[in-house]
């Protein structure tokens, strides 16, 4: 996991907050918007409700002033001095007059008038009219208004009875008041609003406003459709909120109860305000809690991280969640089970990686390290290393099956196991190959190791029933002469362990000549392909004698390689090397051209002589082989069947299904099939009876002393007459006196070849040698 | 002082029969007098009904009438004027005893006669004139309740309907004008009179307007003065 995902993947703290956040913050503005409705409905009824109340307290105001003035003036018309003076009007008005002046004044009127009784004025404060007035039609309870000389009055008579009691009515006495003083600031402190009384009659009069006078005027027009109730209402550009009522008793005069809406809605925004505080707070609030539950869940989650962190790495994962949800209790848990988890494999693999499975003895790798170990801590001390391999091994696990094969090394482990002594170390190396260390001897006593090794092996095995021989090659290298730590000592050891290989002991140490030696044939591959390029390599003839006829007909070609550097270097240094490294092909690819091409040259002198080339099973395993060899014998125009290709007995006897079918194409090619080395395998007549081949080639194990050995003639006449049997060609190899051609001639051998007739010869020598015979 | 309120309401009531025989004395004499005859006026309201104690004065066209008026006494009894209605002739003197034992303040400001007796009880009487005729509404100002009214009439004869709202009166032969009045008719002056020749005894007048209403002001027992 790139630290790039990690970023591109949202936190689950960020996810939990954004989440919690969007609700919280949902539900904030759906509380705000609900809120600030209900709170505006609220408000608004407040207004409504405020706005009645001025109303109510205007016709309140209106009506106390209407009682005030008619009690006032009921009062007066008992008076006995101002009957006197109403009595004596027409004599003296002036007296009346002065004393309704005074009247007037005491109860705050702003007109007065008196009529007799049949309404004519007897005094006034204004000039009248006669008839103007009907002083009955103002004489009941309530509201009662006139116009006086383009003013409003709120006016009031009473009766005046000179006898209180009397049915008649003697005079009245009439009081007014005019609109635009009723409806004054005092009122409007009263009601914290501007108040204006609006008669609607003749389109609208503003009849008193404590508004100022421009607004006053434009009131009329602005509330002209409006309903009643209140109303938003813009005069003279400012934005009012109106109230408008009709007046209870004279429904045609409204009572406009006015304020800025700036702060009608005060208490609507200061409460949205507080509410918007209030909200910002729980929001920030619960954007804490979120932060605090978030960081609940993940701090556990990031120690978690932590610790599968530390055991990717490998470390212990020591601190871990010790408490938290459930969920991540189990995450924990199985943390902590994953980690023992890891623990036991990474035991096993421990097990694995240091002990061999099938023996339970040290693999290559705890060797190595114990060498090594064993060096660094025992100084002075000699370190010898024995290296020891099963030979023909792999022939073993052919005949008797891979599960006898396992079991015959368990069997050597068992007895390795025994011998080892306190201080030594035993080890399987892989395959059949096993080694050990120890410090008991000298270094210069290597050999006796070897000894001592080899004895395990002198009782034979008894597997399912079996008695088998086992013999081994020990190759042993010893520090500190041989190297400084295990890997140049193990390679010591191997070089001289396959020495033994090449030669018929079985016990080698190393020494510096045999490290020269394999070094050479390391390097020796690096330069093989340049060698084929270079015309290094070139092919010696070794001529095949044919008994029947007593002519040269074949001649093997064999490969040498004229090193510029270590000179002649024979075949089996590099053609095994060559076989590992896979270019093998080449090699062989190379000789079969170069002896086609000679076969060629020596028929355009007219003598056409069979080649016989070596083939390795590795190139048997590739297909192409019978399509290179069909190809160039057609370009050269070269009979087929004077081409024999020799294979080795055990490399036919693989058996595998694409090296039979290479043999078999090769063969309905017409070119002919050698066994090489025959007798030395294991071949089963059934086996040998299915091969494409033509001929076989009698080791010369069997030929060298054949003359003088009898059971070597027994093995070659058998060889000879199974050959003869199964219809196929012989040749003897090896061949070294005429005793031996002799006796094979009168076996019936076909052919031979030996040091007799000739040792492989360069091209230039083995066509002189031809001529010469 | 239960004692003394029975009392003076009992020389009130000797008074008032004193003051009703001397005025029936004098009708009899006029009767015994003067070969007259006897006239009879019905007074109806606007929907036919008979009116009682209606004023009706009949005045003598073709004589004199200079006779001596007879004073009259207006008291005042329980808060109230007695009698609620008064009628004198032109030029009588009327008494006005207190039988309470309170102050009142009588006036009157009708055109008839204008006065004002402040503040007095019954150890000062008080007497005026009436020298005009007219009616002459009176009032106490400190009993706004006290209504009453003194009629004076430029005639000896006069008199008040009965329960049938007829009035009866014997005078002597001549031509008469009938002059018609009461606080409750609401008719304009000029339409309360009539006339009655020395041939017709009857006289009937029927009123346009309906009367105000009766402000029970007047007792019963008052009217029966003049059954």
């Amino acid at each position: 996991m790139t630290e790039k995902r990690h970023r591109q993947s949202k936190s689950l703290r960020s996810r939990i907050l954004g989440l919690f956040l969007a609700t919280i913050c949902v539900v904030a503005l759906l509380t705000l918007y609900i809120a600030q409705d209900a709170a505006f409905v609220h408000s608004r009824q407040q207004l409504e409700s405020q706005h009645l109340a001025a109303s109510r307290v205007i016709a309140d105001r209106l009506e106390t002033r209407a009682t005030l003035l008619r009690d006032g003036l009921a009062d007066l018309t008992g008076n006995f001095s101002m009957k006197q003076l109403v009595a004596s009007a027409k004599e003296d008005p002036g007296s009346l007059i002065a004393a309704m002046e005074n009247y007037r004044q005491r109860l705050g009127g702003d007109f007065f008038a008196v009529f007799d009784s049949d309404g004519n004025v007897l005094a006034s404060s204004l000039p009248l009219e006669p008839g103007f007035i009907k002083p009955e039609e103002y004489s009941e309870e309530g509201l009662t208004w006139t116009d006086i000389a383009s003013d409003h009055y709120l006016l009031k008579t009473v009766a005046m009875r000179f006898v209180q009691s009397s049915p008649r009515v003697n005079a009245w006495l009439a009081m007014g008041q005019r609109s635009n003083s009723l409806i004054d600031e005092r009122l409007a402190a009263l009601t914290g609003m501007q108040l204006t009384l609006l008669s609607q009659i003749d389109d609208g009069t503003v009849w008193g406003s404590t508004l100022e006078t421009t607004k006053a005027g434009a009131v009329s027009e602005a509330v002209k459709g409006r309903a009643l109730g209140i109303n938003d209402i813009t005069v003279t550009g400012e934005p009012m909120v109106m109230g408008i009522n009709e007046l209870q008793s004279t429904p045609t005069v409204l009572t406009i109860s006015s304020q800025p809406q700036s702060s009608a809605y005060v208490s609507y925004e200061e409460m949205l305000w507080r509410l918007g505080i209030v909200l910002l707070l729980a929001t920030s609030l619960a954007a804490f809690a979120a932060l605090r539950i978030s960081e609940g869940i993940t701090r556990p989650i990031s120690k978690l991280v932590e610790a599968a962190n530390r055991i990717s790495r490998g470390d212990d994962a020591l601190e871990l969640p010790t408490r938290g949800t459930r969920e991540v209790n189990v995450l924990t848990q199985s943390i902590v089970d994953m980690q023992l988890g890891i623990r036991e494999r990474e035991k096993e693999i421990n097990r694995l990686a240091f002990f061999d499975a099938l023996t339970g003895l040290p693999n290559r790798n705890q060797f190595e390290s114990h060498v090594d170990q064993r060096i660094a801590n025992e100084t002075g001390q000699a370190v010898i290393v024995a290296l020891m391999d099963v030979d023909h091994f792999k022939e073993i696990n052919d005949t008797v099956g891979h599960a006898a094969g396992d079991k015959l090394l368990e069997a050597i482990a068992k007895r390795l196991k025994a011998w080892a002594k306190a201080g030594d170390f035993t080890a399987r190396m892989g395959g059949d190959e096993f080694a050990v260390v120890t410090s008991r001897l000298n270094a210069t006593k290597a050999a006796l190791l070897g000894e001592d090794l080899a004895t395990l092996f002198e009782q034979p095995f008894s597997l399912e029933g079996l008695q088998l021989d086992v013999n081994v090659s020990i190759g042993l290298a010893a520090y500190p002469d041989h190297g400084a730590s295990s890997q140049p000592l193990l390679r010591r050891a191997d070089i001289a362990m396959y020495r033994c290989k090449g030669s018929h002991s079985k016990i080698r140490v190393f020494s510096d000549e045999l490290d020269q030696h394999s070094v050479q044939r390391l390097s020796l591959m690096s330069e093989l392909k340049e060698a084929l390029v270079d015309g290094q390599l070139s092919l010696h003839y070794q001529p095949k004698l044919s008994l029947s006829s007593g002519e040269v007909e074949c001649s093997e070609c064999l490969i040498r390689w004229e090193h510029p550097e270590y000179g002649m270097i024979r075949p089996d240094e590099f053609i095994g090397l060559a076989e590992q490294t896979g270019s093998i092909r080449i090699v062989t690819q190379w000789a079969i051209k170069t002896a086609l091409e000679q076969q060629a040259r020596w028929r355009e002198k007219g003598v056409l002589l069979g080649v016989a080339v070596n083939i390795s099973a590795l190139d048997l395993a590739d297909m192409s082989l019978p399509a290179y060899v069909g190809e160039l014998q057609t370009r050269l125009k070269l009979p087929p069947e004077k081409l024999t290709l020799e294979v080795t007995e055990s490399a036919v006897m693989e058996d595998t299904e694409t090296a039979m079918l290479a043999l078999e194409n090769l063969r309905r090619m017409g070119v002919q099939l050698s066994i090489d080395d025959f007798g030395t395998g294991f071949s089963s007549m059934a086996q040998l009876k299915q091969m494409p081949v033509n001929e076989l080639k009698i080791d010369k194990a069997f030929v060298l002393n054949l003359a003088s050995n009898q059971d070597d003639q027994t093995m070659v006449r058998t060889f000879l007459s199974l050959a003869e049997n199964l219809g196929l060609t012989t040749v003897a190899e090896g061949v070294e006196d005429q005793a031996a051609q002799d006796l094979l001639a009168r076996m019936g051998c076909s052919r031979i070849q030996g040091y007799h007739l000739s040792k492989p010869l360069p091209v230039e020598a083995f066509e002189a040698w031809i001529a010469a015979r | 002082m239960m004692k003394a309120r029975s009392m003076r309401f009992a020389s009130a009531l000797l008074r008032l029969s004193l003051t009703a025989l001397t005025a029936l004395t004098a009708a009899v004499c006029q009767t015994a007098f003067a070969n007259g005859s006897i006239k009879e006026i019905s007074v109806l309201s606007a929907n036919g009904e008979p009116v009682p104690g209606v004023v009706v004065a009949l005045e003598p066209l073709d004589q004199n009438a200079d006779m001596a008026p007879a004073p009259g006494a207006m008291d005042q009894i329980d808060r109230q004027f007695v009698p609620h209605i008064l009628v004198v002739q032109r030029g009588a003197e009327v008494r006005f005893p207190n039988s309470d034992s309170i102050k009142h303040h009588v006036f009157s400001f009708s055109a008839a006669r204008t006065f004002e007796i402040r503040l007095f009880d019954d150890s000062q009487e008080e007497s005026l004139d009436f020298p005009r005729a007219g009616s002459v509404e009176l009032g106490c100002n400190v009993h706004d309740w006290m209504l009453g009214y003194i009629y004076v009439a430029d005639t000896p004869h006069f008199t008040r309907t009965n329960r049938q709202g007829i009035a009866e009166l014997t005078v002597p032969d001549g031509d008469y004008r009938v002059r018609i009045w009461h606080p409750r008719i609401q008719d304009d002056e000029r339409l309360l009179l009539g006339s009655l020749s020395r041939n017709s005894s009857n006289y009937i007048h029927r009123l346009k307007e309906p009367l105000l209403p009766n402000y029970e002001q007047e007792s019963v027992g008052e009217l029966q003065d003049y059954d």
